[in-house]
């Protein structure tokens, strides 16, 4: 049990509507096609959080479950749900027919969208523009000892799921796979609030594609980035290290890709990884079985 | 000689105006967590000129060179002037005390094109006399040339935001069947980073990080000048800006460092392949103000 100040956390009430998908006709593609996306905003019956995030017929960056927005700003970026909602957070349904159901807060892509698992049941009685509320719990996390490192977007309740332990003074955090920094690409460099943001593993160049098993990536997955550092914003520092979550899929625009949260970053010498297949939030949520 | 279609170029006018400068109130936020009052983004830039040093500006973030101009009218009018600007197209003052005479594109530097928030800056050069006499809000007509810019033989390389009297000055000729260009200097990929997945390339600039304090001494960075042409190496910006393995992008410096993560010195790009079509060749003298024969 890692030490926290989760009891000195405060919880607070933050909202969305279920956004409806919007088109502007087709986008060019990095090398040049037409493609007509799917898989942005509305409600999503067949991809969830666990799934590949690649290889859905014209999709990209496809959002798992629901997708919701806040509306007490003309941005929804500056809302609060955007700034507030930490992965693992509560989420009930507060109108429509699936009023009073529970769900989960599973991340939050820096454009426009914020996301929530619901159970396949609720699903189906859900609508476009139902209201959603978040108890919004995170901000300010610490771990005893590691004032140092930043906590981002992470419930209390999740950083105690995911396997992390201490040694030598560091934290070991289970991952699916390590990136090179190099890879990020859009969201990286624009503001520097590391709370309302995502960015993007470039899923461009076919040749980082196979060596780096892009396809391979699952929504949810714990990820390492190597040479990166996010307490404020996202940029390169060598030695440093960021620990994500996948939270969008797949992209054929150039330098797009499956978006990342980042939830653990530091200075050299205060994260070590340890590579575990199954190290995703489906499974530390409780949301899937592990296999 | 380069072979290039430069005689079935349209040639047609956008009309912008002089932007005003966008400090923000609140403070940036630097990559370690201090409150940073930036400035040198939009307006008129008396002092911070193309061919002059990017780095040693006071609180300067991203500062630009000269004059900060943007769209006017219609959403869609103000990305057509993003779009079809290119660097080295003449410029004529419409309005002020300046009207009638007359200026260049140096380079664009700013990100989201089709949004109206931020920064999306075509930034212009004026003689010391002129830009006295100009003001925030100024009109300005530029004579867009260069779009659909090709040289004969390498139709796979993408020229962008390129005006043909300027790749006609920039030294480039064929060597062993590519395009040697010459170059200040040539940047690894691990350093450029904002401006991937910004699209179309027309629009913007790729970014050279600053904030690993380190890189500046080990790349030379301290001796980049505004103006100056350099190679991003191992990324492309055919149709959007990305990481590319065997990609070259060619760039002209147009902002300076930053202290935000990921942000840095801006480069606008002007030419991209995702073949190994293009090569360098180092030239400390690869400025842009050289080869437009600007008075600095």
């Amino acid at each position: 049990m890692l030490k926290t100040n989760s009891d000195n956390l405060i919880v607070t009430a933050v909202q969305g509507v279920i956004q409806p998908p919007s088109s502007r006709g087709y986008s060019v593609t990095w090398d040049g096609s037409p493609k007509l996306s799917v898989g942005t905003a509305s409600i999503s019956y067949t991809i969830q959080v666990g799934d590949l995030a690649y290889g859905q017929a014209s999709a990209d960056h496809i959002e798992p479950g629901v997708t919701i927005q806040g509306r007490d700003k003309p941005v929804p970026s500056e809302c609060a749900l955007a700034i507030l909602a930490c992965i693992g957070n509560e989420a009930k349904v507060v109108s429509g027919d699936a009023r009073g159901a529970k769900g989960v807060f599973t991340g939050r892509h820096a454009g426009s969208d914020d996301m929530v698992w619901f159970p396949e049941e609720v699903l189906e009685k859900l609508a476009l523009l139902d209201t959603i509320q978040i108890k919004a719990c995170g901000v300010g996390l610490t771990i005893d000892d590691f004032d140092d490192v930043r906590f981002n977007k992470l419930s209390p309740g999740l950083l105690q799921n995911m396997g992390i332990s201490i040694e030598d003074n560091q934290l070991v955090v289970p991952v699916t796979k390590e990136f090179p920094g190099f890879l990020m690409g859009s969201g990286i460099g624009s503001d520097p609030c590391t709370e309302t943001n995502d960015y993007d593993i470039q899923t461009t160049c076919p040749e980082y594609v196979d060596e780096y098993q892009l396809k391979k990536i699952r929504l949810g997955d714990v990820v390492a980035i190597r040479d990166h550092y996010c307490y404020y914003g996202r940029g390169r520092y060598e030695g440093a290290t960021t620990i994500g979550v996948v939270i969008h899929g797949w992209s054929d625009f150039a330098g797009h890709g499956p978006g990342v949260n980042p939830v653990i970053s530091a200075l050299p010498g205060r994260i070590k990884t340890k590579l575990d297949p199954h190290a995703n939030i489906a499974y530390y949520l409780g949301l899937r079985e592990k296999p | 000689m380069l072979e290039c279609n430069k005689d079935d170029l349209l040639k047609f006018a956008i009309q912008g105006e002089i932007v005003p400068a966008i400090p923000l109130r609140n403070y940036w936020v630097t990559w370690n967590g201090k409150p940073k009052m930036a400035i040198g983004v939009g307006g008129i830039n008396y002092n911070i000129k193309v061919g002059g040093k990017v780095f040693g500006w006071a609180n300067g973030d991203r500062a630009e060179p000269g004059v900060a101009t943007d769209g006017t009218g219609q959403d869609s009018w103000k990305v057509g002037y993003r779009m079809y600007s290119c660097i080295g197209n003449e410029v004529r003052v419409l309005s002020g005390e300046g009207k009638g005479r007359s200026g260049v594109v140096i380079g664009k530097h700013g990100l989201r094109a089709f949004q109206q928030r931020g920064a999306h800056h075509v930034l212009m050069h004026f003689e010391d006399d002129v830009l006295d006499m100009l003001a925030i809000g100024d009109k300005m007509q530029v004579k867009s040339h260069g779009v659909g810019l090709s040289i004969e033989g390498f139709e796979d390389v993408h020229l962008q935001s390129l005006s043909p009297i300027l790749l006609d000055k920039m030294g480039i000729r064929v060597k062993d069947g590519k395009l040697e260009v010459p170059i200040v200097k040539e940047i690894p990929n691990y350093l450029i980073s904002q401006g991937a997945g910004e699209r179309p390339s027309e629009i913007g600039n790729w970014s050279i990080q600053t904030c690993y304090p380190p890189d500046i001494e080990r790349f030379g960075l301290k001796d980049l000048r505004f103006g100056d042409v350099v190679l991003l190496k191992d990324v492309q910006s055919d149709y959007g800006r990305s990481q590319f393995k065997g990609g070259t992008t060619i760039g002209v410096v147009c902002c300076g460092p930053s202290d935000i993560s990921g942000k840095g010195i801006g480069a606008t790009n002007i030419m991209s392949t995702r073949s190994s079509k293009i090569v360098g060749k180092i030239d400390p003298e690869a400025n842009i103000a050289r080869y437009l024969g600007l008075n600095i």
